[in-house]
């Protein structure tokens, strides 16, 4: 029994001892869990301007245009402020004033660049102000310098009045990468002045600021890489068909399954249907709506297409069927750039006939004049005017392959 | 006793007039079988505006009923209006791509709609007030369509707050995308606004072909401004004379604006002032020195169907050596040239003429941004006679610009220039 409570008693023992050190262990060495600094509270260099005699300003010459004093009546805060009185004209093209904010020292705002704000008191002699016309300029060592301005959002319930009220200005509002400023080597703030202005500003500090606003990078523009691009699919996209005006353009729809002629009267076509738009033209050039001869669409519903990767080696294709093929000029318009717009007409050497009535037509980007010079980055439009009387059918538009010779394209099809 | 019921009498008239006017017009767009009409309070209101920021009463006695302004930002334009009882096209001035305003950043864009929206507030109720106008030309040179959207959540906010105000945006030219956007984006815009130059002759058939289904007005119309004019052989644009843009506004006015009654509300002209648009004097119907152009007599003609008694002069054609006004003028420094101008007098006895030699400015800026004006230069005048001056080209090769001013005495007036260069 001594020997069984004996082994009680070990058992327990080591049982206690082995609970003791059962502790959880990592599998890496965790470097001791400092206190994440906070790079807000350990910047020297909080406080821009608060009293004359704390903090240098510069820019306070007598001027004709601007006058800038400390005036030591209803401060928001110590022993002086601000007071701005400008009026820009002909003659002084740039005002402004500066603060040498830690005696020009270096300061490195790169830390507190998304949570931190410019903040400062502001109030007018007279009247109310949504904006306020100053531009405040951060100034790196090399001298350039990057820019924002105090909006709404940034000013207490939106107003300057004769009330001091704050006002905010996030540092992440400063295009510092726009104008290439070193943001982690500031020396100074500068303040341009704009228009005309009767201000008192007080306590001008830097404190910690949340910013919920982002900047995106839409840009409503769809790459195309890959031949072919079908084009003219959705009828809604489609102008310058309107029966209520003119019967000179009427919409029919094709199965592309079956390839029959028969038509069907969908309004809204998907391209998922298997269906293509075939737009049936009966022109007369002497008719009262001889002007309702052009129709066009868009690359990419009306959003930007980039067709950068793929312009030089395609070619607009499409049918026609008809008796004959008339004279067609066919623009092609982008959005921006110089030239917006480049056109050709279809001559005989873009034409292939495929049965008695159906002819194909291959329009290679590179014959269009100036084809160059566009903004292939920022497509629009296809734009057809037909330019004599005609009766015919056009149907199935593409941006295919082309490789071959832009003024006989023909021949590289065959 | 005879006193007090004068000053009774003077204080109820006064009531009344501040009664009456300090009332907000209703304002809305019917559409019957004929095409749409804006009604203003109740009464069929076809809009003969003009573009202007001041002039308004002369406006008034042309016979116009309203003006457009661009921006809300003074205010006191629409008290001024009211004093001559005109009705205000208001814009809210909303930031241009072109002009750096970045429609993906999002505090920016915020702001821009907060601090409009305020404006809206402040303004919605003054008796001037016809209608909103939602920006201008934010679509010229564009492709952040993000744009749209704040057109749109104003429209919208006007409709929360403002019943008695229609919404229109105002665009530069038509063009399809731009019908499509703002279908699709605006759906709250109930007027599109259409800045018609060279194109207004087919407003009427792309209004319809690219598919716009409400209502328009022709916020900016008058001559081929100077993006759409031919360039001389050293890129100065060629200006036509005044008598040349007179006829040309009158025939847009009654052809393109009369024209379309079914879908038009009306059209603003454009500029009842003056502005530097490559010249100081291409848009403007006033000169700089404030004196009328005969642009502003057509505007009588078209608005009150006939002309004013008194008629400013008239330049048709202007030429220097025998050239005309197209062609290219080279001259060596300092070469005496000789200027003709044939004009019509119209019913003027006595006429005053007054020359300026300017330096060109080859301005490329769009869409009406500001251009600066250029100084004035001196020159030397040989000869004077009733159609023509002999004159002394500066001595220092370069671009210049000679303007002509014909005014009657009661200072309407009629001005055209030839651009010449001088060469070593």
């Amino acid at each position: 029994m001594n020997k069984l409570n004996k082994y009680i008693l070990i058992w327990s023992l080591l049982l206690f001892f082995s609970c003791n050190s059962m502790k959880t262990v990592n599998l890496y060495d965790i470097v001791e869990n400092k206190e994440k600094e906070d790079p807000f509270l350990s910047f020297p260099f909080k406080d821009i301007f608060t009293d004359s005699d704390k903090t240098g300003v510069f820019g306070m010459k007598i001027h004709p245009c601007k006058e800038i004093t400390f005036d030591t009546i209803n401060n928001f805060s110590g022993k002086d402020h601000l007071h701005l009185k400008w009026k820009k004209t002909k003659d002084c093209k740039w005002l402004g004033l500066g603060f040498k904010w830690g005696n020009f020292k270096s300061k490195n705002l790169t830390p507190l660049f998304e949570n931190s704000a410019i903040q400062f008191m502001i109030r007018s002699n007279s009247g109310e102000f949504y904006n306020i016309p100053m531009l405040f300029g951060l100034s790196d060592y090399s001298g350039k310098q990057c820019f924002s301005k105090v909006n709404i959002l940034g000013m207490e319930d939106g107003i300057v009045d004769q009330k001091w009220r704050k006002v905010s200005l996030p540092l992440s509002t400063f295009n510092y990468n726009k104008k290439g400023v070193k943001i982690s080597n500031i020396k100074e703030l500068r303040v341009q002045l704009l228009k005309k202005g009767n201000f008192h500003i007080d306590d001008i500090k830097l404190v910690p600021y949340n910013h919920p606003y982002k900047i995106s990078n839409e840009t409503f523009t769809k790459k195309f890489n890959t031949l072919p691009i079908n084009l003219g699919d959705e009828k809604k996209y489609w102008w310058g068909v309107n029966e209520n005006y003119s019967g000179n353009f009427k919409f029919t729809t094709k199965s592309n399954s079956t390839k029959s002629n028969s038509t069907i009267n969908v309004d809204n076509l998907l391209p998922e249907l298997n269906v293509s738009l075939s737009l049936t033209v009966n022109y007369d050039s002497e008719k009262k709506d001889k002007k309702w001869n052009s129709f066009g669409f868009p690359f990419n519903k009306w959003e930007c297409a980039d067709l950068s990767e793929v312009y030089s080696t395609s070619a607009l294709n499409f049918k026609i069927v008809g008796k004959k093929i008339p004279k067609i000029k066919i623009n092609l318009v982008s959005y921006l750039g110089k030239p917006r717009n480049i056109s050709k007409l279809i001559n005989e050497n873009n034409i292939v006939q495929l049965d008695e009535n159906t002819f194909e037509i291959f329009v290679p980007i590179k014959s269009f004049k100036n084809f160059n010079s566009v903004n292939w980055t920022k497509m629009k439009e296809l734009r057809f005017r037909i330019l004599e009387t005609s009766n015919f059918e056009i149907v199935d538009f593409k941006l295919i392959e082309f490789r071959g010779n832009p003024d006989n394209p023909t021949k590289w099809f065959k | 006793m005879m006193k007090f019921f004068i000053n009774i009498l003077i204080f109820s008239q006064l009531f009344l007039y501040s009664s009456v006017f300090s009332q907000t017009s209703k304002v809305t767009i019917s559409e019957t079988d004929s095409g749409f009409e804006l009604l203003r309070n109740n009464k069929p209101y076809y809009i003969k505006g003009a573009g202007a920021k001041n002039n308004f009463k002369k406006v008034k006695e042309s016979g116009g009923n309203s003006i457009r302004i661009w921006s809300s930002n003074k205010s006191k334009l629409l008290d001024s209006a009211l004093k001559y009882d005109l009705s205000v096209c208001l814009g809210l001035w909303v930031g241009q791509e072109r002009s750096g305003f970045d429609y993906n950043d999002e505090y920016k864009v915020k702001a821009q709609t907060e601090l409009l929206k305020k404006k809206i507030l402040k303004l919605k109720d003054h008796p001037s007030l016809l209608i909103w106008g939602i920006g201008n030309e934010v679509d010229l040179k564009y492709s952040n369509f993000k744009v749209w959207e704040t057109i749109e959540e104003l429209a919208k906010f006007i409709k929360k707050v403002d019943p008695n105000h229609p919404t229109m945006t105002v665009i530069a030219g038509l063009d399809p995308s731009k019908v499509f956007m703002i279908k699709k984006y605006c759906p709250s815009v109930d007027i599109l606004g259409i800045n018609v130059y060279g194109s207004i002759v087919n407003a009427n058939l792309n209004i319809r072909r690219y598919g716009w289904e409400k209502p328009y007005i022709v916020t900016e119309w008058g001559v081929n401004g100077p993006f759409e004019a031919k360039v001389n052989s050293w890129g100065a644009k060629i200006e036509p004379t005044n008598g040349i843009k007179a006829n040309q506004r009158l025939k847009r006015y009654k052809n393109f604006i009369e024209g379309d009654r079914e879908k038009c509300l009306g059209s603003y002209c454009f500029l009842w002032g003056q502005k530097q648009e490559s010249t100081a004097t291409w848009h403007g119907m006033y000169l700089s020195n404030g004196n009328p152009t005969e642009a502003v007599d057509v505007m009588e003609y078209c608005w009150k169907g006939q002309w004013p008694e008194k008629r400013a002069p008239s330049i048709m054609k202007i030429k220097l050596n025998g050239g005309n006004w197209q062609k290219n003028h080279v001259f060596i420094k300092n070469e005496e040239v000789n200027l003709e101008f044939i004009y019509n007098k119209n019913n003027n006895d006595s006429l005053y003429f007054d020359f300026q030699l300017y330096p060109e400015t080859f301005s490329t800026k769009g869409g009406g941004d500001y251009q600066k004006s250029p100084d004035k230069l001196e020159f030397i005048k040989v000869k004077q006679l009733e159609s023509s001056l002999t004159f002394n080209v500066p001595n220092k090769k370069g671009f210049y610009r000679m303007f002509i001013f014909i005014k009657n005495e009661i200072n309407q007036s009629s001005v055209a220039n030839i651009p010449f260069r001088v060469e070593g």
